[in-house]
């Protein structure tokens, strides 16, 4: 596969790229699968049902049902019904808080963004933030307080109330002040939270306080304590960097800052701007910023610190860096890492474009990497004159905790008589050797503040409702310092109540409600005097001010440069030789779903994973040579054997995947998940142990002979179908990309890809636009492939999800597909994304057969869809080029709860079975534009009234949208750049999305080295 | 036997392996035909009538419903005898999309003063009381597919008369218009006999100035304040 021949290709699976089976049947079908009703519906039973309803139908009658309008008795200030309004909050993730807007219509949240005021979001957000308020309707959150006297009990468990806890807690905390509490908390920044935990130190002798993060950020913090004798945040100013090498880190995603970064990184990466970075990164597999990478090396998660050392080696030994004060290592240390073989063999050009950056250079390391790893890449930051450039840091204290290690040694140990679990799930995840659940029992009272009676729940006593963040009052802390906001939107729904409220009954002689406590915490952060009277003007008006604005203007804090203290850092082993027969297992927090948290959100369930496309499941993932050499395929069950501990999980091969390095996902296979999650995927938390959280070598592979189906979208709806050859000559005028230096020399190159046609000539006398003209453009040189426009257009739209059956059948409904493109060797690909929505097009091929007029044109160019005209023939979908249609097999809102409805957002149609849907350019958005500018004095609708859901949400501000009419738009000068192109141009459909070809930036030298493909393009 | 009855039967002969007869012959209840063609033409007028009649029909669109309401508020009263404006209770009606029913408290201004004993307020006094909304019966009820904005048309001098009707009058609030979408359209394509000053919206009796002719001035307001009422789909379906 890595002859020279094959190394310019574009492709989209390795299915593709042989012309494998399953690829060409999905393309000989536009919707595979034909019509059949689902398995667990037979064809007689399902007509049986159409008929019942058919026949209630009739017996309906004719008027339509009498509606009540029912008004508030007193109507608060400020609201008008039917009115959305967005409120800042905070949502929390672990360690790491992110500003949101949340908007509530008619009291109820349907949407979460960035909060644009606060630079760590900017006005963007993850997925995991937009899709937190479907978890909020989870209909299997826990609704009730449990009792349960067996240990194990797997049944619901007797029914209390907070009453019943109050007189409980009364007579039980007082005599822990003797000793004998231990509280175990999951990671939160909420000051309020951190001031109680304090407090019951203070009340509590000998009350130990510990914390489980299943996805921990702890390497990070003591990798600076190593460095600079304290924990610190690193700032990242990616913007300013030249050169950036990530190791295992995946900067754009997995940092605390990743939005911001993100932001940043695209900034720095506009070749218009002259401001082109270049980007190096180690993995083991494929992370959204292995695909933005100009050279990514695949290493095996082990190897990693060892590339560290090779590098640091190198520029020391090889480019003669000069080592900083305080540095942890000498000369001689670095000697035996000069040319090791982790390094890969571009190491030495790497080091030389590092020399060549001094003080514009960043380097990142991620955190499944040790301490020490952390602690010597702030050393060559230093080194290499970054600090204080490109990164700075921000020194805090932080609470000294055990790790669920120690609490489960001090349970075994018979230390711990109350056992008080604030949130987490650590029966399900904590490492699997330590045998936690079971070592519980030793506690002789056991309280779980939970928002689902999980597994740990069944294990306690007491489960505690705990609200979610947009039901409770609360406060987080930024990752620069910024005091931020929690603020509920809606009262509990199933009478949850929050952390804060719960340990509020332990340190309070009068506990304290989550508002109070939230007033005080902010008294306290802010300064700004004592909370308690109401009253107080010039409190109540501070206090507003931060609610209102979601941070307490001023918090943030700039990074400083700290100085290295030389605590000697040991070298790391040097890390084994991979085989078949001894692997390297290498576990990952999942994209989807986390830790596990996200397990029973549909939205996150369904959304394909950037880079295997995968729905509903985790898989082991295996690069092609390493499947081959095990005679392993996609889909094979295999046993994995780690430390004497075995599992049994699907095989995904995917390219570009380290050699021998097996990468699963944890978060999935949750025994105790609702109704969402429950038979998805596979539980990888089994094969982790406490001495190796992140894996490690040694594991076994062994078929099993049995196969899983996985449900994955990479080959569906592909845009062109006439056979693998042609698409491998036209996919490079569809995703464009070329050299920086070739874009430099040939600015126009992009023109030259696509599929060269005479002048084209409609059919069709062509529509004059002279009012608005809307169109978007799409930056594939910003886009990373995060999959943010995904879940903000699904919970912007209202769109449905169809269960991982209905995605193998190729119905999944989401209105963005985002492409993903493979280039080159299949080893070591690259890798390209592509957003592709409706385009609108002005001569758009679906309007032209349609029967029934139910796809129309606007008369400011947007293809629109009358949903109650659709009669479902699906021939507009046929005559898609970008085959961006989504079809409604079913009625996918009908068995929804009156709980799930919620969610919905009130100003977009749900659509019924047999319509066709697809994106509107988020029209309901433009229309509202349109009134408020009436309203405000008449005028036009300016540039940025309207922003559509995904260009939103987008990190990158790779999604621009405006009027093309208005030369000074933002989107009409980016039409101009000369790297804009128009997807498949050669039909004359006139697309109004058009896209900019994305440009990378390859060390020269590594490119000559290797015939780097995009060189040869022009 | 001809030639021609020779070869199609050699024909049909080698592919299926049967004989056919030599010729056609109607089946014995095709005798019945012209009365079956009867009944069914007879059958489908019926049911163009009574199609033709359904759809059009003001029932159907609703014309004309007039609910009643839990407490017997009287426009007729309020707006006609006693002038308060619509915007007193109805306050958004200008800036979002929905008008909006009032609050209990917008009633209980006036009513915690005038006739306080009255039966007639009873609910509206007990919803003050304990909070409990008042669950008036929608009269105007577009289907759930129309998105329908208020402040779109206020904003555009379009009266409240010319979709209400005489409320001013109306004891108990009836839909006064159809409500179709042919109804709204009629308006988005020719707009300017329903346009009026933004200042006079609300104004159940206003007629132009000087006899103009409504029309003439709905075209001069068009051209001052841009406006084009859109016929494009999205403009109500989304």
């Amino acid at each position: 596969m890595s002859d020279s021949s094959q190394k310019r290709d574009f492709w989209r699976s390795l299915d593709e790229l042989a012309a494998g089976s399953e690829f060409s049947r999905l393309q000989e079908q536009e919707f595979p699968g034909g019509i059949e009703a689902p398995d667990d519906m037979s064809r007689r039973r399902f007509l049986q049902i159409m008929g019942a309803s058919a026949a209630l139908a009739t017996l309906a009658g004719c008027r339509w049902p009498e509606e009540k309008i029912m008004p508030y008795a007193q109507r608060p200030e400020g609201t008008d019904p039917g009115t959305p309004r967005q409120f800042a909050t905070t949502f929390e993730m672990g360690p790491v808080a992110l500003p949101v807007l949340a908007t509530s219509y008619d009291g109820r949240p349907i949407k979460i963004d960035g909060n644009p005021e606060v630079p760590l979001s900017g006005g963007a957000t993850n997925v995991f933030a937009q899709a937190s308020v479907l978890g909020l309707y989870n209909p299997d959150r826990s609704q009730n307080i449990l009792r349960r006297n067996q240990f194990g009990d797997s049944s619901s468990g007797a029914k209390a109330t907070w009453d019943d806890f109050g007189t409980f807690a009364v007579g039980h905390f007082p005599r822990l002040r003797g000793g004998g509490l231990a509280v175990l908390t999951e990671m939160t920044t909420s000051p309020a939270v951190w001031d109680l935990m304090g407090r019951i130190g203070q009340q509590y002798r000998g009350a130990k306080l510990y914390y489980h993060e299943p996805v921990c950020r702890i390497n990070e913090m003591q990798g600076a304590r190593l460095a600079f004798g304290t924990p610190a945040r690193s700032q990242l100013a990616v913007d300013k960097a030249e050169v950036i090498v990530d190791f295992d880190a995946n900067f754009l995603q997995d940092h605390a800052s990743s939005l911001r970064n993100s932001r940043r990184f695209a900034k720095g990466r506009r070749p218009e701007s002259g401001h082109m970075n270049r980007l190096y990164v180690f993995e083991n597999t494929f992370t959204i910023t292995g695909g933005m990478a100009d050279h990514r090396f695949p290493t095996p998660a082990s190897h990693i610190p060892a590339a560290v050392w090779a590098l640091a080696a190198e520029l020391v030994l090889g480019e003669g860096l000069p080592l900083p004060m305080g540095a942890g290592v000498s000369r001689s240390d670095l000697q035996g890492w000069r040319g090791h073989s982790a390094g890969g063999e571009h190491i030495a050009a790497l080091a030389k474009d590092l020399m060549a950056n001094r003080g514009a250079s960043l380097l990142v390391a991620g955190m499944r990497q040790s301490p020490e790893t952390h602690a010597l890449i702030h050393l060559l930051n230093q080194a290499l004159g970054n600090v204080g450039q490109t990164v700075s840091y921000q020194p805090f204290d932080m609470a000294k905790l055990g790790d669920i290690a120690d609490l489960t040694k001090d349970l075994k140990s018979g230390a711990v008589d109350t056992l008080l679990i604030l949130g987490g799930n650590p029966a399900y995840d904590a490492p699997a050797d330590l045998g936690f659940g079971a070592a519980m029992q030793k506690a002789g009272t056991r309280i779980h503040v939970s928002l689902n009676d999980d597994a740990t729940s069944r294990l306690c006593q007491w489960h505690l409702p705990r609200a979610h963040y947009l039901e409770g009052w609360g406060d987080a802390m930024g990752w620069d310092g910024s005091y931020l906001a929690v603020q509920p939107l809606i009262r509990p729904l199933f009478g949850g109540k929050t952390v804060t409220e719960v340990l509020s009954v332990l340190v309070d002689e009068t506990p304290r409600n989550a508002y109070a406590v939230a007033r005080d915490s902010f008294a306290r952060i802010s300064g700004a005097g004592k909370s308690a009277p109401e009253g107080n003007d010039r409190f109540e008006k501070k206090w507003r001010r931060f609610i209102h604005d979601g941070v307490l203007q001023g918090s943030a804090k700039r990074g400083e440069p700290l100085a290295l203290t030389g605590t000697p850092l040991a070298a790391p082993r040097a890390p084994g030789d991979l085989s078949a027969q001894s692997l390297e297992l290498s576990i990952h927090h999942d994209q989807s779903v986390f830790d596990g948290r996200f397990c029973d959100n549909a939205w996150l369930q369904e959304m394909p994973d950037f880079m295997t496309k995968l729905t509903w499941d985790n898989a082991a993932l295996l690069s092609p040579a390493t499947a081959v050499e095990l005679g392993v395929g996609h889909g094979d069950l295999v046993d994995l054997e780690f430390a004497g501990r075995k599992q049994a999980i699907p095989v995904y091969v995917l390219p570009g995947q380290a050699r021998y390095s097996v990468s699963v996902m944890l978060g999935y296979g949750k025994p105790d998940s609702g109704r969402v999650g429950q038979g998805s995927g596979f539980n990888a938390y089994t094969l982790r142990t406490s001495g190796a959280l992140h894996g490690g070598a040694g594991l076994k592979l062994t078929k099993t002979g049995a196969t899983y189906k996985l449900a994955t979208t990479q080959d569906h709806f592909a845009m062109d179908t006439v056979g693998a050859e042609e698409i491998q000559k036209r996919v490079p005028g569809l995703v464009r990309q070329g050299d920086l230096e070739e874009y430099r020399e040939h600015p126009e190159f992009v023109d030259h890809l696509g599929i060269h046609h005479p002048p084209l000539e409609s059919l069709w006398k062509e529509w004059d636009y002279n009012g608005y003209k809307w169109g978007m453009s799409v930056d594939l040189n910003a886009c990373n492939g995060c999959n943010a426009c995904i879940i903000g257009c699904q919970a912007e739209n209202n769109i449905a999800v169809v269960g991982k059956d209905e995605v193998a059948r190729g119905r999944e409904m989401s209105w963005i597909r985002l492409d993903r493109y493979f280039l080159g060797d299949a080893e070591d690909p690259e890798c390209a994304q592509q957003p592709v929505a409706c385009a609108q097009c002005e001569l758009a091929p679906c309007e032209e057969v349609c029967p029934v007029a139910a796809t129309m044109h606007s008369s400011e160019g947007l293809n629109t869809m009358v949903y109650n005209r659709c009669v479902g023939t699906r021939y507009c979908s046929n005559n898609c080029p970008y085959k961006v249609r989504r079809f409604n097999w079913f009625n996918n809102f009908e068995d929804l709860t009156a709980t799930q409805r919620l969610v919905l957002n009130p100003d977009v149609t749900v659509r019924a079975r047999g319509v066709m849907e697809k994106c509107t350019y988020c029209v309901q958005r433009i229309e509202k534009a349109r009134v408020a500018a009436r309203v405000d004095g008449n005028r036009k609708i300016r540039d940025g009234d309207i922003t559509p859901a995904c260009a939103q949400t987008c990190p990158t501000d790779a999604i621009v949208f405006g009027d093309l009419n208005d030369p000074e738009s933002r989107v009409a000068k980016l039409r101009k750049v000369p790297r804009s192109y128009d997807l498949l141009a050669y039909l004359n459909i006139k697309p109004r999305t058009s896209y900019m070809a994305r440009i990378r930036n390859p060390n020269p030298q590594i490119a000559a080295h290797t015939g780097h493909p995009g060189s040869e393009h022009g | 036997m001809t030639r021609n009855d020779n070869e199609f039967q050699d024909g049909t002969a080698s592919g299926s392996g049967t004989t056919t007869t030599d010729k056609f012959v109607f089946p014995r209840w095709t005798n019945r035909l012209r009365e079956i063609s009867a009944v069914a033409a007879l059958g489908g007028l019926v049911y163009a009538v009574v199609l033709v009649y359904g759809v059009f029909s003001p029932e159907t669109s609703a014309m004309g419903y007039a609910p009643t309401q839990p407490v017997s508020y009287s426009h007729a009263l309020h707006v006609g005898a006693m002038g308060i404006d619509c915007r007193y209770c109805h306050t958004s009606v200008e800036t979002t999309a929905k008008a909006n029913i009032p609050p209990t408290s917008t009633c209980m201004n006036c009513h915690s003063h005038v006739r306080t004993e009255s039966p007639k307020l009873e609910l509206v006094r007990k919803s003050a009381e304990t909070g409990e909304p008042i669950p008036w019966v929608r009269v105007h009820d577009l289907p759930d597919f129309v998105y329908f904005n208020h402040a779109g048309h206020i904003q555009s001098g379009v009266g409240c008369v010319s979709c209400h009707g005489r409320i001013d009058r109306m004891e108990v609030v009836a839909q006064d218009k159809p409500l179709t979408m042919g109804w709204c359209l009629g308006c988005h394509r020719n707009p300017e006999p329903n346009l009026r000053p933004k200042e006079f919206v609300t104004d159940m009796t206003w007629q132009p100035p000087n006899g103009e002719d409504p029309a003439d001035l709905g075209a001069r307001l068009m051209k001052e304040h841009g406006i084009a009422p859109s016929t494009d789909c999205a403009t109500c379906h989304r």
